[in-house]
């Protein structure tokens, strides 16, 4: 959370997950470019410059692989929240070297064309009614111009300026960036050169990514299933129970056909906040009170959990919720006060404190 | 995360859940294989060349 432009507000968190990643992309290509000659056939040897492309397109589809994984993961396991972090510098970087690979295929490819090197690689094959043959490049450009298009809106300016709602939505075009791309490697690399291995690897990739994400999407389906259900007194619903909500902690509650709510447990009091963290939308019922604030496990954006504002300089809001104990029933109001609102916490009395 | 982006995400990954592996298949499975994937053969010397002797060289 920032409250003046910079460009990365870095910190010794982020410094390390880039290092690490940079590390890790440059061993990738060199471990490359040393190992794939071995596999290659010695009839139509692969020169040093092509090697090098191939080295940046591979690493940059299973750098898209690992970043896909990474939202469904941490939904499934919460140790894979850290990787969540900074994901985004992640994506940037995926940007940079698919970026690479496009731009050296071009130079190795094109430059002795009659026409302009970027007009021949959309000009040299049309055969666009073929399905075996079809421009595999376009999928290619067509994934790139996505991963440009995601790199630039990365920061949070653009996050603000657009507001998270259309960010994310724009955001989720990089499920379509991975679909084409898997195209373009199918279409292209694959109907090239028989290459059992790289036929494993873009299997592997295709079970593991969507995999994960329809085994995610699963869970949090089943979870709006269990909507919170009326109380005998209108609006309220009966929300949990006080020893349901760990101390410093939150449950998170859906309401039938509308958002979820974090109720958060802390100092002998409960709170209730829209579940939707104001900066990317991270699920804040699971994070936790650190400093008297609620945590959202996403970026570590921070709400006061009595009125669901951003403790000062910061200027986030959420919307909050009314609660009330029933004995040890808790029962929530579902109509959201407007972000930022103050409501009263509610006490939680010695009898009704059992802890879980 | 909001409950239409949950919505969006799973549409799409439903559907890419049946194209992506449905495009490698296929792709992999109409693939053409071009002459020059055939395992190499050894080719014979022909005959005439094989039962000549090999003291020609000295000539």
């Amino acid at each position: 959370m920032s409250v003046r432009y910079a460009p990365v507000g870095w910190n010794r968190n982020k410094i390390i997950y880039d290092v690490v990643l940079l590390a890790a992309v440059v061993a990738f290509i060199l471990l490359y470019i040393k190992i794939a000659p071995s596999f290659q056939d010695v009839t139509k040897p692969t020169t040093g410059v092509i090697l090098r492309s191939q080295a940046f397109g591979t690493c940059a589809f299973l750098m898209l692989t690992f970043v896909l994984c990474i939202g469904p993961l941490a939904r499934l396991d919460t140790r894979f929240l850290p990787l969540l972090y900074n994901r985004r510098h992640f994506g940037v970087i995926t940007c940079a070297v698919a970026f690479t690979h496009a731009a050296s295929i071009v130079s190795i490819y094109y430059s002795f064309s009659p026409l302009n090197k970027y007009v021949a690689v959309l000009a040299s094959n049309t055969s666009y009614d073929r399905f075996l043959g079809f421009p595999f490049e376009t999928f290619g450009i067509f994934a790139l111009f996505l991963l440009l298009v995601l790199a630039a809106t990365s920061h949070d300016f653009w996050l603000r300026f657009l507001t998270p709602s259309i960010w994310k939505a724009i955001h989720i075009s990089i499920y379509v960036a991975y679909a084409a791309i898997v195209c373009h490697i199918v279409l292209g690399s694959l109907q090239s050169k028989q290459s059992p291995l790289l036929a494993a690897i873009v299997g592997l990739s295709v079970v593991l990514v969507t995999g994960l994400h329809l085994v995610a999407g699963r869970i949090e389906r089943q979870k709006d299933r269990n909507a919170a259900e009326s109380a005998e007194e209108a609006p309220w619903v009966v929300a949990g129970y006080v020893e349901q909500v760990p101390d410093g902690r939150g449950i998170v509650v859906p309401l039938d056909g509308d958002e979820r709510v974090a109720i958060f447990r802390y100092d002998g009091k409960l709170s209730a906040l829209a579940n939707v963290c104001a900066h990317q939308n991270g699920p804040l019922g699971e994070g936790r009170i650190m400093h008297g604030c609620v945590t959202c496990p996403w970026h570590g954006f921070q709400y006061r959990p009595e009125d669901g504002c951003a403790p000062p300089p910061f200027t986030e809001k959420v919307a909050t919720y009314r609660l009330k104990l029933d004995g040890r029933r808790i029962l929530l109001d579902p109509r959201a006060n407007e972000p930022g609102t103050r409501v009263e916490p509610v006490r939680i009395a010695p009898a009704d404190v059992t802890e879980a | 995360m909001l409950r239409r982006h949950r919505k969006t995400h799973a549409y799409m990954w439903k559907v890419l859940a049946i194209f992506l592996p449905a495009m490698l298949i296929a792709a992999l499975a109409i693939r053409q294989h071009g002459p020059t994937e055939k395992s190499a053969v050894q080719i014979e010397k022909p005959a005439a060349e094989a039962a000549a002797p090999a003291a020609t060289a000295d000539e």
